[in-house]
């Protein structure tokens, strides 16, 4: 196993390169990137989002950024695992590129478009049930924000994934506290969440969204749970650079000023 | 007389056994062809419960793991109330999930305007890559159920609620795959229509003299094929009939036909008033209240051939 420094470099990488993007493009979303920049480094460096022993350039498992704003936050792991081009990698911002700041389906590595929220759990589900009914192992990791849980249709697709139990489900919920217009709690009140999630019957987890070992332990306690899971990782939006860092104005790039960047990339090295 | 769900369904039941790729969902929606369908084919089969927007997205990750998807449910709950789904999910992505409408229009006549599908029609075809048909009849809805398994795409298939009588000329495939029929030739008056309103308009040309006056069933409202055109192209005038509100529905669509081929010539449209109906009486009686009943039409063809 990996040592947690080793997971921790790979997550200030994946920070520092974002940055640089956003930095470029003059836009993206750095609060809610950032607050899932872990879970994302751990999933994918973990190995719990296993190659297809196929295809170097390709997984066997798949995985849904239903928060589709915060989709760009796996494109330098792809980039790093060879799975999107370093050309489209490099060329983003500057030249013609698969990549977007919203995640879609031409985009290797990417398995659903998403931008609008809800609807990634479904699809998710969707893969699952095939899966399942193929009699494949594959897995599907899908992470959503809190904000999404405002959208019914998740609170449909959850019964629907633990009516037909698909196990081969991990949720992780990116519980970063704050949605565009402030916190949840005080725009309209979602908590207590992990009771509402277990209530519909998944196995539910918590744990520091920033902590690896937490974090690692948890997607092992879920990849060989017998029923459908959910983590909710407690998560800070903006994570790693001090002015974004629970502001829910860093929903959205701002301008900035030259110091101000150079700020932000002291705070990621 | 056949019901069209039953004629969709049983289609798509033999390929589907076939084709173990083929799946079909419902959200708590039944037929006695969904029974046979859900019992011999239940790996196949997929109850989503009365959940429109999960059913449409769960649709979407089927399809994209290689599976061809029917969902089916009621014409207006699994157009509008998931309208987002069927365009963020299945439309950008542009997936082969074929949804069934069924009980379009007024089918619904005596359970009042939330179960009326009147608006369907222009939802549906504002969606980016879809593709829009309407059964007229129960063989129809069978050959559109063949041809979305032979050509799978994103796509919305209109059926009516009650049973009803296969319509003459008898529907063959390859006016399935152009898009429309055509059901009587003529130059001086040409009718749009489908769905429902083909049966209606038809009784009212046979129980009249009314001469040269060509009939077209519109199955495929969108795209609208080259060969509908120039069939258009060829009438004097046009009028187009259908049970939806005004706005973006049969009429707007040849109207957009006319428009893109730079086509100038009369055009009247008949279709729903802007108004939801309450009233008790069944769907004929709400057909007469918004002037689509036989008389109405008969009145409006006989006017469109003197003037």
């Amino acid at each position: 196993m990996r040592n947690i420094a080793f997971f921790q470099e790979k997550a200030r990488k994946v920070r520092r390169e974002i940055f640089e993007k956003y930095v470029l493009l003059q836009q993206g979303h750095p609060g809610s990137t950032f607050s899932m920049a872990d879970i994302a480094v751990a999933l994918y460096y973990g190995n719990f989002v296993r190659r297809d022993p196929k295809s170097s350039s390709k997984f066997y498992d798949k995985v849904i950024v239903s928060k589709g704003h915060a989709t760009s936050c796996i494109y330098p792991i792809l980039a790093d695992m060879g799975v999107v081009s370093a050309e489209d990698w490099q060329n983003w911002g500057r030249d013609p590129s698969v990549l977007r700041v919203f995640g879609n389906v031409r985009i290797p590595g990417v398995d659903a478009t998403s931008g609008s929220l809800g609807h990634g759990l479904g699809i998710a589900a969707g893969y699952a049930l095939s899966f399942k009914r193929r009699k494949s192992d594959q897995r599907v990791f899908v992470v959503i924000s809190e904000g999404e849980l405002y959208e019914g249709s998740i609170w449909e697709s959850l019964l629907f994934i633990n009516h037909y139990q698909l196990d081969n489900i991990c949720i992780v919920l990116d519980r970063n506290d704050l949605i565009i217009l402030g916190n949840t709690e005080s725009c309209v009140r979602l908590e207590p969440v992990k009771d509402k999630i277990a209530s519909f019957g998944l196995k539910t987890f918590e744990c520091n969204g920033h902590d690896f070992g937490e974090l690692l332990r948890a997607f092992e306690q879920m990849t060989d749970a017998p029923g459908p899971t959910c983590l909710i990782a407690r998560t800070v939006k903006g994570k790693g650079v001090r002015m974004m860092e629970n502001k829910p104005q860093w929903h959205y790039w701002n301008p900035m000023s030259e110091a101000e960047v150079e700020l932000c990339r002291k705070e990621l090295q | 007389m056949r019901h069209q769900r039953d004629a969709f369904i049983t289609a798509v039941f033999e390929g589907a056994k076939a084709n173990k790729d083929i799946f079909l969902l419902s959200a708590d929606f039944g037929a006695p062809a969904l029974d046979q369908f859900r019992d011999q084919l239940p790996q196949q089969f997929v109850h989503c419960g009365i959940s429109e927007q999960n059913m449409v997205d769960m649709a979407a990750g089927l399809a994209l793991d290689g599976r061809q998807v029917f969902c089916y449910a009621m014409a207006p709950f699994v157009s509008l109330r998931c309208l987002e789904q069927h365009k963020c999910a299945a439309g950008v992505m542009n997936l082969p999930v074929c949804t069934i409408v069924a009980g379009v229009g007024l089918g619904y006549a005596d359970a009042g305007p939330t179960h009326y599908a009147t608006e369907d029609l222009a939802c549906l075809r504002a969606i980016v890559n879809s593709h829009v048909v309407t059964a007229s009849d129960a063989e129809v809805a069978r050959l559109l159920a063949v041809d979305a398994m032979s050509r799978p795409k994103f796509s919305f298939v209109r059926l009516d609620r009650q049973p009803c009588p296969d319509l003459t000329p008898a529907i063959r495939l390859e006016d399935v795959r152009r898009g429309f029929r055509i059901m009587r030739r003529g130059k001086r008056l040409g009718i749009v229509t489908h769905g429902f309103m083909l049966g209606r308009v038809l009784e009212v040309l046979e129980q009249s003299a009314m001469a040269d006056v060509a009939v077209a069933d519109l199955i495929q409202a969108k795209p609208i094929s080259n060969d509908f055109v120039d069939f258009i192209s060829a009438c004097n005038r046009i009028v187009s009939i259908e049970e939806q509100t005004p706005c973006g529905g049969l009429g707007s669509a040849v109207l957009e036909a006319l428009a893109d081929n730079g086509m100038v010539k009369p055009f009247s449209r008949l279709t729903l008033p802007e108004r939801y109906f309450s009233e008790n009486g069944g769907r004929m009686k709400l057909l007469e209240l918004g002037n689509l009943a036989p008389k109405n039409l008969a009145d409006k063809i006989n006017q469109l051939l003197d003037g």
